[in-house]
């Protein structure tokens, strides 16, 4: 279909619906590339060439049809040119389970928004000392190993404080779900 | 391996909980793709550990942009914002819109058609490789200093590039370290500040035609005054030290009065207040904490006896950078670490004569090392930038490494900026770059500033 009859103009500012589609699938996006690439930086640089793609492409979207999938597919196209650019490394998952990440990450990430509420629920049921633990380690600048220092703690113990607290708060997530009805 | 057996899932657990705090060696990435490429439960279990996790940052970057943090005489200094990489870049998408309307086509400022080009203001230095593009497109070559420009739009490249320019008002504005953004002089003075950091010196302007700065989060209106701002696709830190400034948040509208000696920070967010918050004091002593995010620098993990759960920065390598470019724009690098007072604008330190640089290097060959020191005036306007070259010789290191220890006397004023003025003592210390010219595997244990009894 050529862009007159479709009735797209190249030269058109993305519409509102289109970007409020873009802001609310970034943060699916990044923990979609970082689960894949396992890098941070990585998976930040990836977004935004991802992004641009993106954006540049706004008017092959069709307003209505699934914006994520579109997005995600994007992003995937994305994580093959960025590895066949950086050759096979030992950081990186081998091709075939970055193929199955890939190929599941969209449907796991339906329910990121709702996990995200859930988890707000979640952090307030948690014990103060436990939320000042999470605080300390995910507020900007904060490290196990500094919490450690100053705790006066192993980092090793306090690793050990944080990975039960996660888990728990995955266990509340997932009860709640089932409350919701999601699971 | 058996699928959705509950001990390959506690290891899963504890595999995850390692690649989270970083500290997954290499047996447990190849355990950890194993079990993912078996089970497919392990493998949702995975997008939901990264998932909570991102979640949990995100929850606690947004909550940590509240200005609290601006508490007046701390005993020890805040931690600058390591932003969630993820949070970054989810605005820097944001910001992809806003700065397609900040900079959009029908701005002068940024290559629309004016009918004539206007000179507006006097370069009173440069220093490092900045890109200037005049209005309608024109770029400017070979910027120096006393050279007049027009209304443009400017990349600044290097962390220790600085300009300064003088409006024929007498505004001086200061731009310094990898800034971006574009000088409109039509209606009003307008400085479009994508990011990076100023420090302007504003001059009475007229009541209805305030000099405006607009970065991605806020929008900052002055009528005469010296402040200090500084500026990231996710927030703006505005800092007055005289006279007052209005200061709009974009995400909400929502607008503060910030009065001499506050601070204030409009983030892309609109969990927190806006408010005004008064400026630290500042201590005469600092020690660099190498696990915050500086700047330039190689986290280097790797100690001779590493402990199992050591996961603190044992040094900050060295990172090729551009510090200059030449007259057909080819890059010449350097291979530095810097120090930033970033993001928020405070100071590391305030500078007293007695003071000495102090830092602990590694270097693979004899060489010359530059460091740099960016500063500004107490009441915030800019100090200037200044330098010392020190030959460091691994010879004399011991265990490869050596500490060397720099008084104030010995740095001078930046070439550029001589004869203007500038003193380092009583300044505050606002950045410090430690560079080579050649890659000489430049290492930085450890670095303080302390004044001498």
């Amino acid at each position: 279909m050529n862009e007159e009859n479709s009735g797209k103009n190249p030269e058109a500012e993305p519409c509102a619906e289109f970007v409020r589609l873009f802001t609310g699938v970034q943060r699916k996006l990044y923990s979609f590339l970082r689960a894949i690439l396992r890098n941070p930086t990585e998976a930040e640089d990836v977004l935004q060439e991802a992004n641009l793609v993106i954006w540049q492409k706004f008017s092959d979207f069709e307003v209505g049809t699934n914006f994520n999938a579109w997005a995600f597919s994007i992003a995937r196209w994305q994580i093959m040119s960025h590895r066949k650019k950086q050759g096979r490394s030992k950081l990186h998952f081998g091709d075939e389970l970055v193929e199955r990440l890939a190929d599941e990450a969209p449907q796991e990430f339906e329910s990121f928004d709702a996990r995200k509420s859930a988890l707000s629920e979640c952090l307030k049921k948690l014990k103060p000392e436990q939320r000042q633990l999470v605080a300390q380690r995910y507020e900007p600048g904060g490290s196990v190993n500094e919490m450690a220092e100053e705790q006066g703690r192993s980092a090793k113990a306090v690793s050990e404080a944080l990975r039960r607290i996660r888990k728990n708060l995955g266990i509340c997530i997932e009860n709640n779900f089932r409350r919701e009805g999601f699971a | 391996m058996k699928k959705n057996d509950p001990t390959t899932h506690t290891e899963l657990e504890h595999l995850l909980t390692a690649q989270e705090d970083g500290i997954l060696d290499e047996a447990g990435k190849e355990r950890l793709e194993e079990i993912l490429l078996a089970d497919p439960e392990a493998r949702n279990l995975y997008l939901r550990h990264i998932a909570l996790c991102d979640h949990l940052a995100w929850e606690y970057t947004e909550n940590a942009s509240e200005p609290t943090e601006f508490r007046p005489r701390e005993s020890k200094p805040s931690s600058p914002a390591i932003l969630h990489p993820a949070w970054t870049m989810a605005a820097a998408a944001i910001i992809i819109g806003a700065f397609l309307f900040l900079f959009k086509n029908d701005d002068p400022s940024l290559g629309g058609s004016l009918p004539e080009t206007e000179m507006v203001a006097t370069l009173e230095f440069i220093e490092g490789p900045v890109a200037w593009m005049d209005v309608g497109g024109i770029p400017r070559n070979e910027l120096s200093s006393g050279d007049r420009l027009a209304d443009g739009s400017f990349i600044m490249e290097s962390p220790s590039s600085s300009m300064q320019l003088r409006f024929d008002d007498g505004t001086l504005l200061t731009l310094a370290g990898e800034s971006e953004g574009a000088v409109s002089s039509k209606d009003g003075k307008l400085l479009r500040l994508r990011k990076g950091s100023l420090v302007a010196k504003v001059t009475k302007q007229p009541k209805d035609s305030p000099l405006r700065i607009i970065t991605p989060t806020a929008n900052v209106e002055v009528l005469g005054t010296i402040l200090n701002v500084s500026s990231s696709a996710l927030q703006t830190s505005v800092r007055v030290e005289e006279g007052s400034v209005r200061v709009k948040r974009l995400a909400d509208g929502q607008s503060i009065e910030v009065p001499a000696s506050h601070v204030t920070q409009a983030t892309l967010g609109t969990s927190s207040e806006l408010a005004a918050t008064p400026i630290w004091e500042l201590p005469t002593n600092w020690n660099g904490d190498l696990n915050r995010n500086w700047g330039l620098g190689r986290g280097n993990y790797k100690a001779r006896e590493r402990p199992v759960f050591q996961i603190k920065l044992v040094s900050l390598e060295a990172e090729e950078y551009v510090a200059s470019r030449d007259a057909k724009g080819v890059p010449t690098s350097r291979y530095g670490v810097s120090f930033n007072a970033r993001p928020k604008n405070k100071p590391l330190v305030e500078l007293t004569p007695s003071s000495v640089i102090r830092f602990r290097c590694r270097l693979q060959k004899r060489e010359y090392v530059n460091v740099f020191l960016g500063t500004n005036r107490p009441n915030g306007a800019f100090g200037g930038n200044f330098e010392c070259n020190v030959v460091i010789d691994p010879a004399n290191a011991e265990n490869g490494w050596q500490e060397i220890n720099i008084p104030l006397d010995k740095f001078k004023v930046i070439k550029s900026m001589a004869n203007r003025g500038y003193a380092l003592e009583k300044n505050v210390l606002s950045k410090i770059i430690i560079s080579t010219h050649k890659d000489r595997q430049l290492g930085i244990g450890e670095i303080s500033v302390t004044a001498q009894p």
